[in-house]
């Protein structure tokens, strides 16, 4: 392997990419990688269309120098794990109405995924907190955090009685 | 464009020492400003200490070069230095920003949008720098105001003091519109906590009106007596702007409100306000 190059596993499979030729981690994905479901919206980390997660923590691929992605684990929506969560929370946006033009659903699906990973039963507060980070210009939101809302009581364990969660963490 | 991960602060140096190469922590100022001259990263996950954090009652609160926000966020040990401290971590930007983006980055950044360099003021706080003659502290405006460029340097951690059972850190942000745009503005306060005689007064730092963070000296050392008019008059004296600017004077006015309510806010209750970051 050429020394500038660096190997990002990216999806369970191990790719060979040049920083020099795509210097953020959403250029790499895209364009060395092709897993163009991993949007670049914004470009300076602000709209959330192409939040990935990076050893398993969410971050907006577009503010990831591919050389820090070298010998890291990238999970795209492409390669979310393919288990009961995925599939409710899949079900939920399309049922609500959750994506219309489609340009940030990836990201979405991957915010609220990591969500769930963390924090199986949040409330409606703390979704809307977490899902605030992404924007969307067809569906007001409303149908989004509903569909993450829904997502949640059909895949997360009873509510913690008042007071038992950790509000210090809360994500 | 190659990345290097030394293990030193010898090794460190050495490889920065060359042109166009950076010190790289979460990667986010890189990306969004890169020097055109850029061709190399030195990033400090190597280094002895990079991702502790650290809590001594003597020495302080130390927090290492690559902690991001988040695990400053939910540290048990910056929760038991700095009262409040944590709660900035925790709220700072979003939770990507927060994976990501690292203490000692925002810090050494002094942005004015950035909320940790005004915390750093209200706190007194120090960054650890390495040179050729080893780690040292320094003030952080000596940094931001780069009088240590001239010898090859980078920042190893954040060093907060201790903090009396008798104080009360907060952070807050605001955001006004005004016909010239929107304005972030942040308010670090390092506040007394109740009426105890004979307390230093309140610290109150604001960032994001002028490019480093601004402490406003001598508030709340008079109980009593007129407070809105006496921070008024502090605030003019810090961020003088022409009495026919309208914007600025509807921002004076209105800094001097949110300063007020956070004074008197700590003085009720010693609660954060709701509208707190």
């Amino acid at each position: 392997m050429a020394e500038h190059l660096c190997s990002v596993r990216v999806d369970g499979c191990s790719r060979e990419v040049d920083p020099a030729i795509h210097p953020t981690l959403a250029e790499a994905l895209r364009d060395a990688c092709g897993v163009t479901a991993v949007k670049i919206g914004c470009a300076i980390g602000e709209c959330g269309a192409c939040s990935v997660l990076l050893d398993g923590r969410v971050v907006a691929a577009c503010l990831v120098p591919t050389a820090l992605a070298g010998e890291r684990e990238v999970i795209t929506v492409e390669g979310l794990e393919d288990d009961a969560t995925t599939e409710v929370l899949v079900r939920c946006f399309v049922e609500r109405g959750a994506t219309q033009c489609g340009f940030c659903a990836p990201g979405q699906l991957v915010m609220a995924r990591a969500l769930l990973d963390r924090h199986p039963r949040p409330t409606r507060t703390e979704i809307v907190a977490w899902m605030s980070a992404n924007l969307c210009r067809c569906t007001g939101y409303e149908a989004i955090i509903d569909a993450v809302v829904a997502a949640a009581r059909s895949t997360g364990p009873d509510p913690a009685p008042s007071g038992a969660v950790d509000v210090a963490d809360p994500w | 464009m190659r990345l290097v991960r030394p293990d030193d602060d010898a090794a460190a140096l050495e490889q920065l020492s060359h042109p166009g190469w950076y010190v790289v922590a979460g990667g986010i100022d890189l990306v969004r400003r890169p020097p055109t001259d850029l061709c190399g990263m030195v990033q400090l996950t190597e280094l002895p200490g990079a991702h502790d954090i650290a809590y001594d009652p003597d020495q302080g609160l130390w927090i290492g070069a690559m902690v991001t926000h988040q695990e400053a966020g939910t540290s048990e040990r910056v929760h038991e230095g700095v009262d409040g401290l944590q709660g900035l971590f925790a709220r700072l930007g979003d939770a990507r920003v927060r994976n990501q983006g690292t203490v000692v980055g925002n810090a050494v950044s002094a942005a004015p949008s950035y909320a940790v360099p005004p915390a750093l003021v209200a706190l007194r706080a120090r960054l650890e720098i390495v040179t050729g003659a080893g780690r040292r502290q320094v003030d952080p405006r000596t940094w931001w105001e780069g009088s240590l460029r001239a010898e090859t340097c980078f920042v190893t951690a954040v060093v907060v003091p201790s903090q009396p059972s008798t104080r009360r850190f907060r952070y807050h942000r605001r955001r006004l519109v005004t016909r010239r745009g929107p304005v972030e503005v942040g308010i670090a306060a390092d506040l007394p906590v109740g009426p105890a005689p004979g307390a230093e007064p309140s610290t109150i730092v604001v960032a994001g009106l002028t490019p480093f963070p601004r402490r406003l000296p001598g508030l709340a050392t008079s109980p009593g007596g007129d407070r809105h008019s006496e921070i008024a008059a502090v605030i003019a004296d810090a961020f003088p702007a022409a009495s026919n600017d309208p914007a600025a004077t509807y921002l004076a006015a209105t800094l001097a409100r949110w300063v007020a309510q956070i004074l008197d806010g700590a003085a009720a209750s010693g609660h954060e306000p709701t509208e707190a970051l």
